[in-house]
């Protein structure tokens, strides 16, 4: 490069950081770092089991700490229409858990208070129970795939055509025949638009064509 | 017709919140405030005192990015509840340096592109403060070790360790 590029700058030239200086006084404002007036801090529960089925949700004692102004459930969203929400994939998925665990970290319950420090204390009781269906891994949200009738990866409200069990390494497509191979990747969740999801090995699709893309979500749609 | 979500947002209790006064040194300036008494060292100096600077990372003392010094010693603020430090000292990353000059800890954190997102760069400064205070002259095993409860998941650690080394220079060399 010659002297005059470097001079004028862009391309291939080097910049002076402008924000190193706010940084390393702690002076960065970061979105966490934002309040506003009469903002409230939302605290989820997550699911501490795959694929349970929620037998009931108690959360009087979440509603007794001082500062809580909301708990939320599945089933109050369900009163309004709004625990399932369409997705990009042409598929839908559910806000909240309501009868059934999707995926492990599934979101059961928020709860909504007006203090941060408050936000450490977990006092809803989840009350749920496996149901005898097998995730992939525990850990892994179990995701893509969907109505095993033998009890594989999932989903109970569409009755769809492939399952998947642990250790597969290649599923069967029912509708056409074909045989897809699995093995380790990262893939967009097409339940899920826009989320990355690591998952184990044997729960992967290794390549997918676009035709098969199209098929699987063909079946995870609603029916 | 359902009601909407929002309408069922209760109203915020009044007054039946037992709170503590506590009084500590910050910076260098006695603050004083009521607190809950579960309040979290962390939530009192973002919220209470408005020092942002001390970040949340994780809310369970593995990132260190909430780190500060208690009476000198470097300690994760998320998991130390505001009242015990009652009548202490704590120092954040805003009593680093003043308005107008840098700490050399922070100069060599600028000098050796020690940060990229600045997340992690107040505790990690904290963590150096404290092993330079006590060590001068520290190898960079010995500062690896000292930041090791301090993560970073952008700039990588090897610049981070040589503004440490750059800083303990400078440092010395004053």
């Amino acid at each position: 490069m010659s002297l005059d590029e470097i001079k004028i700058g862009g391309m291939g030239a080097s910049r002076r950081r402008v924000e190193d200086n706010r940084f390393i006084r702690g002076k960065g404002n970061y979105v966490d770092d934002i309040v506003l007036p009469g903002m409230l801090h939302m605290e989820i529960l997550r699911s501490p089991v795959a694929h349970a089925r929620i037998k009931s949700i108690d959360t009087s004692a979440a509603w007794d700490m001082p500062g809580v102004r909301l708990v939320l459930t599945g089933e109050m969203m369900a009163a309004r229409n709004l625990a399932w929400m369409p997705t990009l994939s042409y598929d839908t998925a559910a806000v909240l858990a309501t009868d059934k665990v999707r995926e492990r970290p599934a979101k059961a319950a928020p709860g909504n208070v007006d203090s941060r420090g408050r936000c450490n204390e977990r006092k809803l009781s989840i009350y749920a129970t496996g149901g005898g269906i097998h995730p992939a891994r525990q850990g892994t949200p179990a995701l893509f795939l969907h109505d095993a009738p033998d009890g594989h990866l999932c989903r109970a409200d569409v009755s769809g055509a492939v399952g998947l069990s642990e250790g597969d390494r290649h599923i069967v497509d029912p509708v056409s025949g074909e045989s897809m191979s699995l093995g380790a990747r990262r893939l967009r969740r097409p339940v899920d638009s826009g989320s990355v999801a690591e998952v184990p090995e044997e729960a992967y699709l290794r390549t997918l064509p676009a035709r098969a893309c199209r098929r699987e979500r063909r079946h995870l749609a609603p029916p | 017709m359902s009601s909407s979500l929002f309408e069922e947002i209760q109203t915020p209790p009044s007054g039946d919140i037992a709170v503590r006064r506590v009084t500590i040194n910050v910076n260098g300036e006695p603050r004083t405030a009521d607190i809950e008494p579960r309040l979290l060292l962390a939530d009192l100096l973002r919220q209470g005192l408005q020092l942002t600077g001390t970040h949340k990372g994780c809310d369970t003392t593995n990132c260190g990015a909430c780190t500060v010094l208690f009476d000198g010693r470097p300690i994760k603020s998320c998991t130390m509840l505001a009242a015990q430090a009652e009548g202490h000292d704590v120092q954040t990353v805003e009593g680093l340096g003043t308005a107008s000059e840098l700490d050399p800890i922070q100069e060599g954190f600028k000098q050796e592109h020690g940060l990229q997102c600045g997340f992690c760069t107040p505790g990690m400064m904290m963590s150096a403060k404290a092993l330079l205070e006590r060590n001068p002259n520290p190898t960079e095993d010995e500062i690896r070790w000292a930041l090791s409860g301090n993560l970073c998941r952008c700039t990588g650690y090897q610049n981070i360790v040589k503004a440490v080394l750059w800083a303990a220079e400078k440092m010395r060399s004053n």
